[in-house]
């Protein structure tokens, strides 16, 4: 299953999702009140720490780092050429808590667990007259049909090679853009003929669940 | 909202996510700052499906990248990516998508090159700078004045893509009119 | 009418809408009404009794044409219609994949209809409804349909030939 989903048993793996989600929007609204080079240099150890617990893979993942330091260099060299280098430094050190924090949840909680526990968010949309579950049905056909428009998309660039030797190109997408939209109207039908979004007997469940990894 | 949008949005939104896997094209003369097919889907996004299905594919898109799907050019994923600088842009996103669907719907009349390359260059630079650079202004405690510099190295890239997206747009409406959603 | 009619499409890959084998035929009991987990319970089970408990938890990407096509017919049949319609359903299929599909259906208790463009796969059904433009031009045993129906196509593929003559 896709997903970047890291497979283990810790500490963090077993707290539910939505405490994890809310220790890490109350993390952010903290640390945003904080200008402290040393508080944040402190909460990245704490947060490399909790990486540290979910073993070596655990660490691996810290590779993160790696595609985001040109980026985060970047913007300290504009810290520098504006003169506030001093003032950037915590300012880098703080993103990079946050993001090694947020990226922490998503790496130990399962798609199916984060979707569940931001379902609540959705319930507003009933008060507007449109379904909860909707929005349940078009994660899961979203991951049903990701690969395979890649599958798609990767054939039509070799056949596009194997006549061009060119391996893109703009005009792969027109026909990709309009077989999409064939194929979701094929797909649309079975959904109707199943009885469509709404189920069949008003409020209906959804078994959401990308379950195996 | 009718079953025929709503998949038509997620194959939309799998379609975006399909062209995360497209290696990034280096255009030499503009210094190299490669450009992604990813961006140009999402421009797309509102010029095919109009604004409201438009927007909602890149929402919808954006929601299985929250959720851990490694969708994002580059194989990236989860709440992380939310967390980057750059997240104003991935913002702007779904809003640019709005505006560059309602830019064609609001120009029957125009040819269809015009309207897409209009919308585009709104809706896919102008919107999502707007959101973008506030975003990086904000995150790395940067003066706007700094990160719109900062920023601009991606302009010209996105300039080529505006053209692209035109002549994308121009083709579907040729080989397929019922396909532009935006105008039907 | 999804209760009384389950309809099968041509195209094996669009038609589930789930990434996993077992959420798309528990989705037919939501669907239905049953809770998520009762779902997926009666699901497993469902699969088990048809002989495709192994396949419960693969992602319906990586499963045969067959397999997919076997899924989708499953996924229709969980919702217990009265009438099973399967519109050319064999047409992407290989040899064995097109036997085993029909193995299957034929031995379903439902009413089947079935719509296809090739005669051998007709074999063992009770009648056949021949439309042609629209009209129903024939509706018979598969024997005789068949024989007028070969006796159609020689005549007509017999007119082109004289003409190619001239």
């Amino acid at each position: 299953m896709i997903s970047i989903y890291l497979q283990g048993d810790s500490w963090l793996h077993r707290t539910p999702a939505g405490l994890k989600l809310l220790a890490v929007a109350v993390a952010s609204l903290l640390l945003f009140q904080v200008s402290s080079a040393f508080i944040f240099a402190a909460c990245l150890a704490a947060v490399v720490g909790c990486y540290a617990t979910l073993g070596r893979s655990g660490l691996e993942r810290l590779a993160l780092l790696r595609g985001l330091s040109v980026l985060l260099g970047v913007l300290l060299l504009l810290h520098w050429v504006s003169g506030t280098f001093w003032e950037g430094v915590p300012v880098i050190l703080r993103l990079l808590v946050l993001i090694l924090a947020a990226n922490l949840v998503s790496i130990t909680t399962r798609m199916d667990d984060m979707l569940e526990a931001v379902m609540p968010l959705f319930k507003p949309l009933e008060w507007v007259g449109l379904s909860a579950r909707k929005p349940a049905l078009c994660v899961a056909l979203v991951l049903r049909f990701a690969p395979y428009m890649m599958q798609i998309l990767s054939r039509m660039r070799e056949a596009y090679q194997a006549r061009t030797g060119a391996k893109n190109s703009w005009k792969l997408l027109p026909p990709l853009a309009i077989q999409c939209l064939r194929m979701s109207d094929n797909v649309a039908d079975a959904l109707q003929a199943r009885g469509g979004s709404e189920g069949l007997s008003g409020q209906a469940d959804i078994p959401t669940g990308p379950r195996a990894v | 909202m009718a079953d025929r949008s709503l998949v038509h949005i997620a194959f939309y939104a799998a379609l975006i996510a399909a062209l995360g896997l497209v290696p990034p094209v280096a255009i030499p003369f503009l210094g190299g700052v490669p450009i992604t097919a990813q961006t140009l889907g999402v421009m797309l996004a509102g010029i095919m499906l109009g604004p409201v299905r438009g927007g909602l594919a890149v929402l919808l898109f954006l929601f299985l990248v929250a959720l851990g799907a490694p969708f994002l050019a580059g194989g990236r994923g989860g709440l992380g990516v939310f967390a980057s600088p750059s997240v104003g842009f991935l913002i702007g996103w779904p809003v640019g998508a709005f505006v560059a669907g309602w830019i064609m719907r609001a120009t029957p009349g125009m040819n269809i090159f015009a309207s897409a390359a209009i919308s585009a260059a709104v809706g896919g630079i102008l919107v999502v700078y707007l959101f973008g650079i506030p975003g990086v202004a904000y995150m790395a405690n940067l003066p706007l004045g700094t990160a719109a510099v900062g920023s601009a190295i991606y302009i010209p890239g996105d300039l080529v893509k505006v053209v692209l997206a035109a002549l994308i747009a121009q083709t579907i409406a040729r080989g397929l009119p019922g396909a532009m959603l935006s105008r039907s | 009418m999804p209760r009384l009619v389950g309809v099968v499409f041509q195209n094996p890959d669009l038609q589930a809408i789930f990434p996993t084998v077992e959420e798309e035929i528990a989705f037919g009991l939501t669907q239905l009404g049953r809770d998520r987990r009762e779902s997926r319970d009666e699901a497993l089970e469902f699969l088990a009794i048809h002989g495709c408990a192994q396949l419960a938890s693969m992602p319906i990407a990586e499963l045969s044409e067959g397999q997919k096509q076997l899924v989708c017919i499953l996924s229709v049949l969980v919702m217990e219609p009265r009438l099973l319609v399967l519109d050319e359903p064999l047409t992407s299929l290989d040899l064995l994949a097109t036997r085993k599909i029909r193995e299957k259906v034929l031995s379903l208790p439902q009413k089947i209809v079935m719509v296809s463009h090739d005669f051998s796969h007709f074999e063992g059904f009770d009648r056949i409804l021949w439309l042609e433009e629209g009209r129903l031009r024939m509706d018979g045993p598969p024997y005789e349909v068949l024989r007028a129906f070969e006796a159609d196509i020689d005549r007509r593929s017999g007119v082109k030939l004289e003409l190619a003559a001239l």
